[in-house]
């Protein structure tokens, strides 16, 4: 076991921020304790610079670059008789106008209506971006991969098409068919129309055992994630403010 | 009170407490652990290594500091294995905390291979809007991103001069903290064909699979677990000393067997519970 103890020195310049973030740290770790007032100092001061740095972000990255330059850069050039300026200075302020509907509810009450044109908007251009692709990359690109998998199994089958490579392994052909029985049977639960008895009984039951299986693996995922984050809290503690590992 | 009872009514504290302990102690005492590269992260490695030297490469930096355990490991082997094979880096983030921590890691990786930035890569920021950026970024990257992360108009930085879309990068790789993999398989690979390497948390890795087996990606690196993968291969390919995730996996391990020992444990105190209660339970239906 090393015990080479540098506590990070909190006068120098990289040691302040070491101490603040461990002292945070431990804050928030002491809410599995009990609720206490350290804890509720921390958590409200990670809300309210959260909320800041991302107003300060938002500004930079997207108002300055996408707002006011393009303005600036379009009012100089209808200054300068270029015609072209006119989009840069009414798309940005088109955009805004829009955007600014989404506030009414709360600083023009009686103009609350205007806000459903600003989601009308958007959920029309996300529809317009989102569905196309969706259908094409979740559904057909999905369904055929199952398929193929079956298809790459056989040199004949995948040699049909360019796009599926011959897979000899025996293994490959039984995880294939194991996935084409999972959905086919993940489906079935999921089909009310036909009740379920029988050969559908037997199916649907199949399906939710899969279903099962995968919200477990899922579940385990999600534990490990959060395991991460604590191994990564306790390093840190370790390595940068205690310097008990080298 | 027996022990059955007892086991159902532990102090959620000692749970605690005793994950803490298990954690501590393999990181105070490190071991050499053998860890099994995965396929899919061989893939990933593998899909990186046959960039070409010269060749730009678009980062989506899709994470903050919150879920930087898993992620951060990934993306540090990454820039190192692209610095050593000299390509160009683009960077962008649609997650609003995530230019400070990305520009933190490419200043301190970047001295290290002697790149300049503006020339060998740039950071160019966060910008709203999800899909619709990374649509918009298949046509123009001028008109979505016009300045970087510091107000340099993106015409005036010298490695942005051959580079408009999709069609200029090798490759792109999304580190993601969410379900960004979802927008760059459905806009950037299938509307403009690029090719795509992921590294997602372990909340979200399981979602991605299928576009693996789909050969929507190229490669995925999956938490902390592909991290210490893909730290083992750089370490043989190109002799980097393994950094945290590596360091980090022997307390996953301890750690999952404790969780394993709880569950199993508190299973056989509720039903040993419930098979000495059922008996009342029947008597009071009657």
């Amino acid at each position: 076991m090393i015990f080479n103890l540098l506590i990070a020195d909190p006068l120098s310049s990289e040691g302040i921020g070491v101490w603040i973030a461990a002292i945070l740290t431990i804050g928030i770790f002491s809410f599995l304790y009990k609720d206490n007032p350290l804890f509720k100092f921390v958590e409200h001061l990670y809300v309210g610079v959260g909320a800041g740095y991302i107003v300060v972000v938002a500004w930079h990255n997207d108002i300055a670059t996408n707002v006011i330059q393009p303005l600036k850069d379009g009012l100089l050039a209808i200054q300068n008789n270029d015609p072209s300026g006119w989009a840069d200075v009414i798309n940005p302020i088109m955009a805004c106008l829009i955007g600014s509907f989404l506030f009414f509810p709360v600083i023009a009450p009686r103009l609350r209506w205007l806000t459903k044109y600003a989601f009308a908007f958007i959920l029309g251009a996300f529809s317009g971006v989102k569905v196309g692709p969706v259908i094409s990359e979740k559904l057909i690109t999905q369904v055929s991969s199952t398929l193929n998998r079956i298809c790459a199994t056989s040199s004949e089958c995948a040699a049909q098409s360019a796009s599926i490579n011959y897979t000899p392994e025996s293994s490959a052909l039984f995880n294939a068919i194991f996935i084409l029985i999972g959905v086919l049977c993940g489906l079935i639960y999921f089909f009310f129309s036909l009740e379920h008895k029988g050969a559908t009984r037997v199916a649907a039951k199949t399906g939710i055992l899969i279903l099962m299986i995968g919200f477990g693996a899922s579940f385990g995922l999600t534990v490990m994630g959060r395991v991460s984050l604590l191994i990564d809290r306790i390093q840190f503690l370790l390595v940068d403010w205690l310097g008990l590992i080298g | 009170m027996n022990i059955w009872d007892k086991l159902q009514s532990i102090d959620r504290r000692w749970i605690f407490l005793v994950m803490f302990i298990v954690i501590i102690i393999p990181l105070m005492n490190p071991k050499s652990l053998d860890i099994n590269v995965s396929e899919p992260t061989r893939k990933a490695f593998e899909r990186i290594e046959n960039v070409p030297s010269g060749s730009n490469v678009l980062i989506s930096w899709d994470f903050d500091p919150g879920s930087q355990a898993e992620l951060l490991p990934t993306a540090k082997a990454m820039l190192h294995q692209l610095f050593e094979k000299n390509v160009n880096i683009v960077v962008i983030t649609l997650w609003p905390a995530a230019p400070t921590l990305a520009d933190t890691t490419l200043n301190e990786i970047s001295s290290l291979y002697n790149k300049e930035e503006g020339v060998d890569w740039v950071n160019l920021g966060f910008k709203p809007g999800l899909d619709i950026v990374v649509k918009s970024m298949g046509s123009d990257i001028y008109e979505i991103f016009p300045a970087d992360d510091k107000g340099r108009r993106v015409e005036n930085i010298p490695l942005m001069k051959g580079i408009r879309n999709y069609d200029d990068f090798n490759l792109v790789i999304d580190l993601s903290a969410g379900s960004s993999v979802d927008f760059y398989v459905e806009q950037a690979h299938g509307a403009y064909g690029a090719d795509l390497v992921a590294a997602a948390t372990g909340v979200m890795i399981g979602d991605f699979y299928p576009y693996l087996e789909a050969n929507q990606l190229q490669g995925l690196v999956g938490a902390l677990v592909g991290a210490a993968e893909y730290e083992k291969l750089m370490e043989k390919a190109y002799g980097l000393e393994p950094d945290k995730a590596t360091a980090g996996m022997q307390a996953q391990a301890k750690a999952h067997l404790a969780i394993i020992i709880f569950i199993v444990l508190g299973n056989i105190g509720f039903f040993a519970k419930r098979k000495k209660t059922s008996p009342k339970l029947e008597s009071l239906n009657k």
